[in-house]
């Protein structure tokens, strides 16, 4: 309705959030559904149909429009040539009585699913784009929307059981649209819920706020079937529930039962918000389910032979609900359908911020420093906080400061946990663990991983190689590779906590010597593995040849030296320690000149280095040359630098790019 | 084996060009400076310190020339002269200021160094390292005991400990000819982050002038290894006291002090730190140098040292060679 030129992503993501804390089950409110218009334009599909046949031909003169009641001036009129996103939504859950007949979709009928969808499909035009959704414990997105084109075969569907309808319909129903789309969504569903946390009734909320056109399957034979085999299991054959959930999920029907099958409160609702898009809820007959084809085939008709109004709300309060009327005068024994209305929500007051205390401490006072970007303010106030395991413990059991920004809150807690992470004292490094484990699952989008997420891992990683926790690091590294298969950085990751594992200096490391030398092997596998891997190949070179020199191998850490990766690498800490390290090797092949000239080579990049100072005043020392080594002794106690020695930082990693990593999360989550 | 050296050379003079060649500084790959050999107290003079104790490790204080046999690379040499306790010393402290040495303990090393400024003689000079990952000299050769008790006041402890590259470091530092050089560096025995490897320090240790001695406390705080950076994170918990066990760097230190002779000495659980520095300080001025002329032997290279003192029981402590 409302042409958006700003994306809703906010609010899907609130709605994911929930959906992906599901085994947490709160009870959450219903999504606030929010129309942020940059500018006014409000677009109105309109069916005109004479008898059964569609009505072409109309212009703007034909049709009358009242928002609120005040007419308004159509300024176009055009018939839907535009391009559609369908979003098709699947029903795959089964009967949470009778688990052991719910195994994975076989793949017969995973080809029936791709088949039905195929056959939408091959309605659509080259720029028309489709997304396939499928109803479960958890939303599963088969399809991101793409162009028809390029749909890839549906390997295959996860199936849990039971059955998250509403949840999967709000996410459909919420999907961002560009203004210059329309579009359609058809569900196909059994008609149960047994695990949404919101209501049929949050769903026609949604629905007359939405773009989108909404026409819903009822599958109540399917049910009927799975019902009748059910009782045939408990009661012949002695296969009651349960077996392996522990509690009977509350079950929402859309179908109250009984020959006739009339809708039950939830299916009026649902009946309503297709209806609110201009759609419609369709039934199954005696003998016969109509299949997602033959639906959209219907809805397509419709829609395709149908009109876009669009107008400048003039007259009108703009917040609240807007109630809209659609008539063609001149052709009274037309039918005229259109949504019935749109809503605006009211702006928020703006809220009065307290001042930025000049050192955050208590977590109002930090909370209220990261929401003015006070970030500096912040990170001195988190270096005085002398019990971060109750800062966290306060933050969590505040929720979350900006309720409906999830993204917002699982950044900062990053910031917060920084301090825990660090701690000394391992029930307070657990507690910065928990705190962060807790929104690895918040953050995860129910549908696929997207980028807040990509980056949220990448920080989370860096500080615990920050904090020198090979085991933290492995940790996150797999669950945020199981969410990313094979992104390099995340590989990365885990060789570094391999070879964390033979740090640290030359007392030894915290590690048993035996695991020291698996580390150090796995750690040089894990370098080679990523060689080929553009993005981090530099890194993987660098640290390889260190693992080399580490090892007694000198000579084979040389190439690695000299990869023309490491040349062009834009990052000087890299190419810092690629003439520090050369110089080392040349050390140990015993070629004191051109090593001094190696790190001669590393102070050019950074002058006032601990770690280049050392090797050249140790080899002109060695060389003989007494006096200059000594002038680069005195310099070395007497100049005073700021500095960060590169070195100092290598077992780190890369948490040198924890603030980068940080900053960006700021970004991605306003 | 011949052709890996030259395929080995190949691949340096490669990574030389290509790194150079990127920094702008071909032209140093291709000089090759003479190394500039310095010879320790004149053309061919050599000095050595000897310490010489009974079995009581009491100083023996009453030998003269000809008690003493020095071999120089196995060579006999003729001692021309003998001084005992008479030359200057200047004593380099070195203190240990990272993570792991803080609260109590550096306070009572504040309080150890201060009480040494008044064991030394007026021709005496003090210097004061600190080190962490970085060394700062904080107080150059004095012995005004005011400069160094301010100096002490405002060290504060923190950060990750580069050892290896510290001891270098003072031990490479300018020394004046005609006064001793003494380092001591008090330490817990941990390294993180040193670049200087133990073999690169043994040889700068056989190449330096002064006499290395340590002095490991056997309490010192524990924890986690504590980075270097820890961004906004907080350091602030409690830490627990406990006995330090032995460094995997002792046999290291060990090594060390017996080239430069010098000696390693654990401080105890309770004692006054100043005492154990005024032990270090004492041994040390009761030490005889010996001057001699080196013959009979080549001039460049490692000199193997070996003293002998020409009376029963006697326990000796001296370098065990020079270079030059």
């Amino acid at each position: 309705v409302i042409a958006r030129a700003a994306a809703i992503a906010g609010v899907v993501l609130a709605s994911a959030m929930t959906l992906a804390s599901q085994d947490q089950r709160p009870a959450t409110p219903p999504p606030t559904q929010t129309f942020r218009s940059s500018t006014e334009l409000v677009m109105v599909d309109v069916s005109v149909r004479d008898g059964g046949r569609p009505v072409p031909g109309l212009t703007a003169a034909d049709f009358v429009l009242t928002d609120n009641g005040v007419r308004q001036q159509i300024e176009s009129v055009e018939a839907t040539a535009v391009p559609i996103d369908v979003t098709l939504v699947i029903d795959v859950s089964g009967d949470p009585h009778r688990p052991w007949t719910r195994p994975a979709p076989a793949v017969s009928t995973i080809a029936a699913i791709e088949a039905d969808a195929r056959k939408v499909t091959g309605l659509l035009r080259p720029d028309d784009r489709v997304r396939l959704l499928a109803i479960d414990t958890y939303t599963q997105q088969i399809w991101p929307l793409q162009p028809v084109a390029e749909l890839s075969p549906i390997r295959s569907v996860a199936s849990d059981g039971l059955s998250a309808l509403y949840e999967t319909l709000a996410i459909a129903l919420l999907q961002p649209v560009e203004p210059a789309r329309r579009h359609v969504i058809v569900a196909r569903t059994k008609g149960r819920d047994t695990i949404s946390a919101i209501g049929a009734g949050a769903i026609r909320d949604m629905a007359e706020k939405s773009d989108a056109l909404l026409h819903l399957v009822l599958m109540e034979q399917e049910q009927m079937r799975e019902d009748t085999l059910s009782t045939f299991q408990c009661q012949l054959m002695g296969l009651c529930w349960p077996t392996r959930r522990s509690w009977l999920p509350l079950q929402r029907r859309v179908v109250a039962g009984g020959a006739a099958q009339a809708l039950s409160l939830d299916g009026q609702a649902l009946d309503a918000a297709a209806q609110a898009t201009r759609g419609d809820l369709h039934q199954s007959g005696a003998l016969t389910v109509p299949s997602l084809a033959s639906t959209f085939t219907k809805a397509f008709e419709d829609f395709r032979s149908g009109y876009v109004l669009r107008y400048t709300p003039r007259g009108a309060t703009r917040q609240g609900w807007h109630a809209l009327s659609v008539t063609v005068p001149r052709f009274r024994n037309y039918t005229v359908r259109a949504r019935t209305g749109y809503g605006v929500d009211d702006p928020l007051p703006p809220k009065a911020r307290p001042a930025v205390a000049a050192t955050p401490k208590t977590l109002a006072e930090l909370t209220n420093a990261y929401e003015q970007r006070a970030y500096q303010a912040m990170a001195a106030g988190l270096r005085q906080v002398t019990d971060p395991a109750k800062l966290l413990q306060e933050f969590v059991e505040g929720g979350n400061p900006w309720p409906g920004e999830p993204h917002r809150e699982a950044a900062f807690a990053v910031e917060l946990a920084e301090p825990a992470v660090f701690s000394p004292r391992a029930t307070t490094r657990d507690a910065g663990d928990k705190l962060l484990d807790r929104y690895a699952r918040l953050i995860r989008h129910p549908i696929e991983p997207d980028e807040f997420e990509r980056a949220w891992y990448f920080a989370v990683m860096t500080q615990f190689q920050g904090a020198l926790r090979p085991a933290a690091i492995e940790a996150f590294a797999d669950r945020a590779l199981a969410r990313f298969p094979g992104e390099p950085r995340f590989l990365l990751a885990k060789a570094i906590a391999a070879d964390q594992r033979t740090a640290v200096g030359l007392t030894g490391s915290l590690f048993a010597r035996s695991t020291v030398v698996a580390a150090t092997e796995s750690a040089r596998t894990q370098y080679e593995a990523l060689l080929k891997s553009p993005e981090v190949a530099a890194e993987a070179h660098l640290r390889l040849a260190h693992v080399l020199l580490r090892s007694g191998r000198a000579a084979d850490a040389v190439p690695h030296l000299i990869d023309a990766s490491l040349q062009g690498s834009p990052d000087p800490y890299l190419r810092f320690l690629q003439r520090l390290f050369i110089g080392h090797v040349l050390v140990a092949l015993d070629r004191p000149e051109q090593a001094a000239d190696m790190f001669r080579a590393a102070l050019t990049i950074l002058p006032s280095s601990h770690s280049a100072r050392v090797g050249l005043m140790n080899t002109l020392f060695r060389r003989g040359d007494r006096e200059a080594a000594e002038a680069v002794a005195e310099r070395l106690q007497t100049e005073t630098s700021r500095d960060i020695d590169p070195w100092w930082m290598y077992w780190q990693a890369q948490y040198r790019l924890h603030a980068q990593a940080v900053a960006q999360l700021r970004g991605l989550s306003r | 084996m011949r052709r890996r050296i030259v395929c080995l050379t190949t691949v340096v003079r490669a990574a030389l060009v290509l790194v150079l060649g990127a920094a702008g500084l071909a032209d140093l790959a291709a000089q090759d400076p003479a190394p500039q050999a310095t010879f320790r107290g004149g053309v061919n003079a050599v000095t050595v310190d000897v310490s010489v104790r009974d079995r009581q490790r009491r100083a023996i204080t009453n030998l003269s020339a000809t008690d003493f046999d020095v071999y120089d690379n196995g060579v006999l040499q003729t001692v021309d002269t003998v001084s005992y306790g008479r030359l200057p010393i200047d004593l380099t402290i070195a203190l240990d200021v990272s993570y792991s040495v803080s609260g109590e303990l550096l306070e009572r090393l504040r309080r150890g160094v201060v009480q040494l400024m008044g064991d030394l003689r007026r021709e005496d000079r003090l210097k004061l390292l600190l080190f962490n990952m970085r060394v700062s000299r904080i107080v150059d050769f004095t012995n005004d005991v005011r400069v160094v008790e301010r100096a002490l006041r405002d060290a504060k402890a923190g950060g990750s400990t580069s050892l290896l590259d510290a001891i270098s470091i003072a031990l490479v530092s300018q020394s004046v000819p005609d006064r001793r050089q003494l380092v001591v560096f008090f330490t817990d025995g941990s390294d993180s982050i040193s670049t200087t490897t133990p073999e690169t320090l043994r040889s700068v240790a056989q190449r330096a002038r002064a006499t290395l001695t340590f002095v490991i406390p056997s309490l010192v705080a524990t924890s986690t290894v504590v980075p270097l950076t820890t961004g906004s994170a907080s350091v602030t918990t409690s830490r627990a006291f406990q006995l330090t066990p032995p460094s995997p760097l002792e046999p290291l230190f060990q090594t060390l002090s017996r080239e430069t002779g010098g000696s390693l000495l654990r401080a105890s659980l309770n004692s006054d730190l100043s005492m154990a520095f005024r032990r270090v300080l004492d041994e040390f001025r009761s030490a005889y140098v010996l001057y001699y002329n080196a013959r009979g032997v080549d001039r460049g290279g490692y000199h193997e040292l070996e003293v002998k003192v020409k009376r029963d029981g006697a326990t000796v402590l001296a370098r065990r060679g020079y270079w030059n």
